[in-house]
């Protein structure tokens, strides 16, 4: 389990974290989101003992960050967003140093580092130059890296960033192997769909304040506007004037004048109300469709932004 | 007894001897080193008139020059590996996941310590070939080469600590360069402006010299070149052990200047480790 107990820091004038406090369950996948200068790389530095917090504590399976760094960190496995290279290293030697940096007796170390190898899919380039690995190929070698000392916490910072299509379902498949096997997750990401697929809970900052801490369902239910799509046969004044009558916003498609969004506020019942509204008044719609409540409309609702 | 050493160390020796620039810092050193010699031995000889005492005077300027100039090479060649050992990972991206490790602050500093003196000790090594021409030639003893390696190696030293200090507080290895390389041109320009400027005025001032044999006797040993020269005039006087020094109305006898210049570079050394280690210490 990890506690965010009041957790602020300062940089000068400027306050990257203000008053975090929040629990994440053991074995849940929590996903960090917020605009760029909400303080999530913050809130990641201090949970990865990498700089100290103003005020506030985190505590990581009952081990405080600030007092017992040293402990904290054999627990919490880190994959920073940037891949460093040594220059000169083999994929294997690369496992081997943070093999040794992480105190794994000599005798581990080689079955340990070809299981990782093979966990990621890298056996193959087991003794390929790093330098020569592909950005997919780079983040899987960095997971592995951060798996080493079999860490309860895994912190990951923009894991899928620059990550080709494939490069990005390999690395979500690994991430829910990963919380299969019960490891605490918290990954920083502005791929929301990555995140929506991946996370059982999701934490959003704005302005270094927490602004939602909730499981992935709540938040999702908490989404006040539906966004209905309809499709007449063929172009229909009308039934903006029923969706009006009814208080609705509607938006026509540009491009494809028999397609329109409604944007309504209200449960399944006025959605009821909605579609009957518009067939008594004789419209002739073939397509009434609710779109599914996604994470990007959550965090703009929640964020107070809007598209 | 390989599988328990510093990581660190491992890691940047593999690293740095499997770069070409290995091959070239080492032949680029033995050329320098040998032209200097040559040079130097051959001015010698032509100056020699008496051929009876000219080969142990020759022996003993070629190897006060050779260990002179590798001095000069390595303090120059270890202070930039070192200075931009912990830069150079900040400019890699590669520190945080050091520092995310089980490595403490006094591993990394060490760790980067030692590497670039293995790296200087190999380079110390590939001269003994030419270390063999002036014992061959004559007038240098192995207990004047032990010590002299031994001055060298610890000047290479607190060159090294005072690389990595610098490179513990900045930002990008050329400012951890710049910064370093300053530190040790300012000992070699700064000691002797203030051991030839501080007795003219104090002797104007109050017309006795004495404390000021005790002040040179501990300042000079801080210049490198100036311990090799001063070393090398006192074995040639038998003097390797003690040295007179004159203070007060006594001449007492005290550990000669190699032993002062070890032992002072040893303190400058741990001060400057104590200072990276405590760069790194609030994350650690």
């Amino acid at each position: 389990m990890i506690a965010f107990q009041h957790l602020h820091k300062q940089y000068g004038d400027v306050c990257a974290l203000g008053d975090l406090h929040c629990e994440i369950p053991q074995g849940a996948t929590v996903g960090l989101i917020g605009p760029n200068g909400a303080g999530k790389t913050t809130t990641m530095r201090i949970l990865t003992t990498l700089v100290p917090p103003t005020s506030g504590d985190v505590v990581v399976n009952g081990i405080s960050v600030t007092q017992q760094a040293h402990v904290v960190r054999r627990c919490i496995g880190f994959m920073p967003d940037t891949f460093g290279v040594y220059e000169h290293m083999s994929a294997h030697e690369y496992l081997d140093f943070y093999a040794r940096c992480f105190h794994i007796p000599a005798h581990e170390r080689p079955s340990l580092i070809d299981d990782l190898l093979g966990l990621v899919d890298l056996s193959n380039k087991r003794d390929s130059a790093v330098m020569s690995l592909s950005r997919g190929m780079a983040q899987r070698l960095s997971l592995a890296r951060a798996l080493l000392h079999d860490p309860a916490v895994l912190v990951l910072d923009e894991p899928a960033s620059g990550l080709d299509p494939r490069a990005r379902v390999e690395l979500r498949a690994l991430l829910h192997e990963l919380h299969a096997q019960g490891k605490t997750i918290l990954i920083s990401s502005h791929i929301l769909a990555d995140l929506a697929d991946l996370c059982t809970h999701l934490i959003i900052l704005d302005h270094g304040k927490l602004i939602a801490y909730d499981t992935l369902t709540a938040l999702l239910s908490t989404q006040q506007t539906r966004r209905i799509v309809v499709q007449t046969t063929e172009p229909s004044p009308q039934l903006r004037m029923v969706v009006e009558a009814l208080g609705y916003r509607m938006s026509a498609d540009a491009q494809l004048p028999t397609r329109y969004v409604i944007h309504m506020q209200g449960d399944d019942a006025a959605q009821a109300t909605l579609l009957n509204a518009c067939i008594a008044a004789g419209i002739p719609i073939h397509q009434f469709a609710s779109e599914a409540n996604t994470l990007e409309r959550t965090f703009l609702q929640v964020t107070g932004s809007t598209i | 007894m390989w599988h328990n050493i510093n990581p660190i160390v491992i890691r940047e020796i593999r690293g740095r001897m499997r770069s070409p620039r290995a091959f070239w810092l080492l032949a680029g050193f033995l050329v320098a080193v040998a032209s200097t010699m040559l040079l130097v031995y051959t001015a010698s000889d032509l100056s020699s008139s008496n051929r009876a005492t000219a080969s142990s005077d020759s022996g003993s300027i070629v190897f006060l020059t050779l260990i002179g100039t590798a001095m000069l090479v390595l303090l120059v060649l270890t202070t930039i590996l070192s200075a931009s050992s912990i830069a150079g990972e900040r400019e890699r991206q590669t520190f945080d996941l050091l520092l995310t490790s089980q490595l403490s602050a006094g591993a990394i500093v060490v760790g980067k310590i030692c590497a670039t003196m293995a790296y200087g000790g190999l380079l110390l090594s590939a001269m003994t070939p030419l270390i063999a021409i002036p014992l061959l030639i004559g007038g240098v003893d192995t207990t004047e080469l032990l010590i002299m390696y031994a001055v060298v190696l610890a000047n290479m030293g607190a060159a090294t600590c005072c690389g990595v200090y610098w490179s513990s507080r900045a930002s990008s290895p050329l400012i951890a360069i710049g910064m370093s390389l300053a530190c040790v041109f300012g000992i070699l320009v700064g000691i002797p402006i203030v051991a030839f400027t501080v007795p003219t005025i104090w002797q104007a001032l109050f017309n006795n010299t004495d404390i000021l044999q005790f002040f040179a006797y501990f300042v000079l040993p801080i210049h490198p070149i100036a311990t090799l020269i001063l070393t090398n005039t006192a074995i040639r006087e038998q003097a390797v052990w003690l040295t007179p020094v004159s203070f007060l109305s006594g001449t007492p006898q005290l550990p000669a200047m190699w032993i002062v210049s070890i032992i002072e570079s040893w303190l400058i050394s741990l001060a400057f480790i104590a200072g990276a280690i405590r760069r790194l210490w609030p994350t650690r």
